[in-house]
């Protein structure tokens, strides 16, 4: 058996395919890590949605194996042997196969040495997504070959590319409103907002029964040898589909395949006190965050019922339905934003405690117009700067630099008592949004 | 006459023009029918002259090249005329849409790109030979114009790409790109010479090696 796949190994289009998927596939994900050097979640999801690509290129080459198949008419030659077609077929099939995987394992583990180190947390659902990405390549190349036997020109191959890609964008375009099947049905991938996503089980079932569907498929029309047995391949896709569709979960909110991790956001805590904790996902980052919350604690220390430990906040707020279940925040933590922006080793930020001390006297009302909204802001990055003991930065303030600056000039020209006082009345205001946050700062009201 | 007959036979020109007119028309007729713009997308456009590049790559080559370099013809002129007529050919194919209810144009980057990416595909021939001339293009188009297309997501405020990024991505560039148009030009006089000058690597009739 072993003899029989090394010769076919090097008669076939194998090696090719197992070449160009590989450097395809090392070139996406190298050219810009930063799409996936923050954790596993995100190299999963980005290989994924490389597939975009890569798997056009495996249509292509399933057709250029039955084209090169055609062209020797090997077929011809090996009519003579007393065995039945399908056998050969097989083999060659279980070759290409092999490539793919190969190609697609190899460029994860190639990535995946660089972060591994680093990317603590490994959800269940990425090994999941890494299966179903073999299983979506090898099911390109069957049907490739399927395609490149009935239709033995040369160029069905780029013409099967072209399809296939044109195939994955506008499955997403027609499932526009629906997004939770475009990806079930689509290899290529959508990326979760935040790493504190996964997908359900039942999803990555779902999509590995449409994937196999698909791939049996290819065989079908790659072995059958009469008309009738080729439209037999008709069944295992719609019996993929089917199964696909009624076992794939469905969220209700926005339709998307994705759900929260809540695994994944258990908090993990620095020794020593005050008591600092991250998420689990975040892991890599407490011994870099420890110091900086702790500094921003001692820094409201001196403001009335402060907060005695500093907790990540995970419940990132986009104002609809992906927002993290109701956790209600302890009202004697101090909250952070950890954020990687893509880095393997994200630098400590500069501006972390103003801004964490920014978002502790920010608060968030609803029904606000934009004018009040902007003074709110401005009154929590004055305040955040002013207790950090540092002058605001025009760089990296989001409201306007010069409104910053005078509010913060305001409690820098006032006794430090009176100064804290104020602020502390700014984040007792945080409840009531009837209130100016500017006015209280500033001394207007009480 | 004669032997202009028996070589494009020997090209398989016939059905390969059959196959580019029928794609175009295939291409062409829905949009006709369901589209309410009269310019067809431009990556749409893209991947039609992807398509239609590729099918030329069939005619670069004959079936049994040891037995063309036993004829006693000066073939590099020939070859040099059979991607200018194809050129010719594509383009004005192309252009002629822009009379009708589904446009694929603008006239100018399909000039550029039809020259570019045939350009591509004749070097391709002249390297690695014509059964294998149709990757370059097709390897070089789908990641552009899936870039393209994420860099339009992120919004077009942030100012023009940069140099090298509108060299990569040439046939998604607007004809005022200058990289664009040199990588272009450079990739059509390449092609051109060197599949002229060269012509493809030798290949036996019945080729068992793979690729």
């Amino acid at each position: 058996m072993i003899r029989v796949l090394r010769i076919n190994a090097r008669r076939s289009a194998a090696p090719l395919t197992l070449l160009l998927l590989l450097v395809a596939g090392l070139i996406c994900m190298f050219v810009s890590p930063g799409m996936w050097a923050e954790g596993w979640l995100y190299l999963g999801t980005a290989q994924r949605t490389y597939l975009i690509l890569l798997w056009p290129l495996a249509l292509a080459l399933g057709a250029w194996q039955m084209r090169q198949e055609h062209r020797a008419q090997v077929d011809e030659l090996l009519h003579t042997v007393a065995r039945p077609r399908w056998q050969r077929l097989a083999v060659t099939a279980a070759v290409q196969a092999l490539a793919v995987t190969v190609a697609y394992l190899v460029a994860f583990a190639a990535a995946a040495a660089w972060i591994a180190d680093t990317a603590t947390y490994l959800p269940g659902s990425v090994p999941a997504m890494v299966a179903n990405g073999v299983l979506s390549l090898v099911a390109a190349v069957w049907i490739g070959m399927g395609v490149g036997y009935l239709l033995p020109f040369l160029v069905t191959a780029p013409a099967l590319a072209v399809v296939g890609f044109g195939v994955q964008i506008s499955l997403s375009v027609v499932f526009r409103g629906s997004e939770w099947l475009g990806n079930l049905l689509s290899p290529y991938m959508s990326r979760p907002w935040d790493p504190y996503y996964t997908l359900p089980a039942g999803f990555n079932g779902g999509q590995a029964i449409w994937l196999a569907g698909l791939a049996v498929a290819g065989l079908v029309l790659v072995a059958a040898a009469t008309r009738r047995s080729r439209l037999t391949a008709i069944a295992p896709l719609v019996l993929g589909v089917g199964l696909a569709v009624a076992i794939a979960p469905r969220q209700d909110t926005d339709s998307t395949p994705w759900v929260r991790d809540l695994v994944g956001a258990q908090m993990v805590c620095a020794d020593g006190t005050p008591r600092v904790c991250v998420t689990k996902v975040r892991t890599a980052q407490l011994p870099k965050m420890t110091p900086l919350a702790r500094e921003a604690l001692a820094k409201v220390a001196e403001l009335p019922g402060a907060p005695t430990s500093a907790m990540e906040d995970w419940t990132l707020s986009y104002g609809d339905g992906r927002d993290a279940p109701g956790v209600s925040p302890d009202p004697n933590s101090l909250e952070f934003l950890v954020e990687a922006g893509g880095e393997i080793r994200p630098r400590a930020g500069e501006d972390f405690v103003p801004r964490t001390l920014r978002d502790f006297l920010a608060r968030s009302c609803p029904d606000t117009t934009q004018k009040q909204y902007d003074e709110d802001q401005a009154a929590a990055e004055a305040g955040g700067y002013w207790l950090a003991g540092r002058p605001t930065d025009p760089a990296q303030v989001l409201s306007e630099p010069n409104r910053v600056r005078q509010l913060w000039d305001g409690l820098q020209a006032l006794p430090r008592k009176q100064a804290l006082q104020r602020i502390a009345a700014v984040r007792a205001a945080r409840e009531q949004c009837g209130t100016s946050l500017t006015d209280i700062l500033t001394g207007r009201s009480k | 006459m004669r032997w202009l007959s028996l070589y494009l036979r020997s090209r398989g020109v016939p059905p390969i023009a059959g196959a580019g007119l029928g794609l175009v028309a295939l291409a062409w007729t829905p949009w006709t029918m369901f589209s309410k713009t009269r310019d067809v997308d431009f990556p749409y456009v893209l991947l039609i002259v992807v398509l239609l590049v590729s099918a030329v790559s069939v005619t670069l080559a004959g079936p049994d090249d040891a037995l063309d370099r036993t004829a006693a013809k000066p073939w590099r002129p020939r070859r040099l005329a059979h991607l200018l007529v194809t050129y010719a050919l594509i383009t004005a194919v192309l252009l002629a849409t822009l009379a009708t209810p589904a446009r694929f144009g603008p006239a100018a980057e399909v000039s550029r790109d039809v020259a570019g990416l045939l350009g591509l595909t004749a070097l391709g021939a002249a390297l690695l030979g014509a059964h294998r001339s149709w990757f370059l293009p097709l390897l070089w188009t789908l990641p552009a114009l899936y870039i393209s297309a994420i860099a339009g997501e992120g919004g077009a405020a942030e100012g023009p790409p940069s140099w090298t990024r509108q060299a990569l991505t040439w046939m998604m560039q607007p004809i005022d790109s200058r990289p664009a148009a040199i990588v272009a030009a450079a990739l059509a006089i390449a092609g051109l010479l060197a599949f002229s000058l060269r012509g493809t690597p030798p290949r036996p009739a019945s080729d068992p090696a793979p690729a």
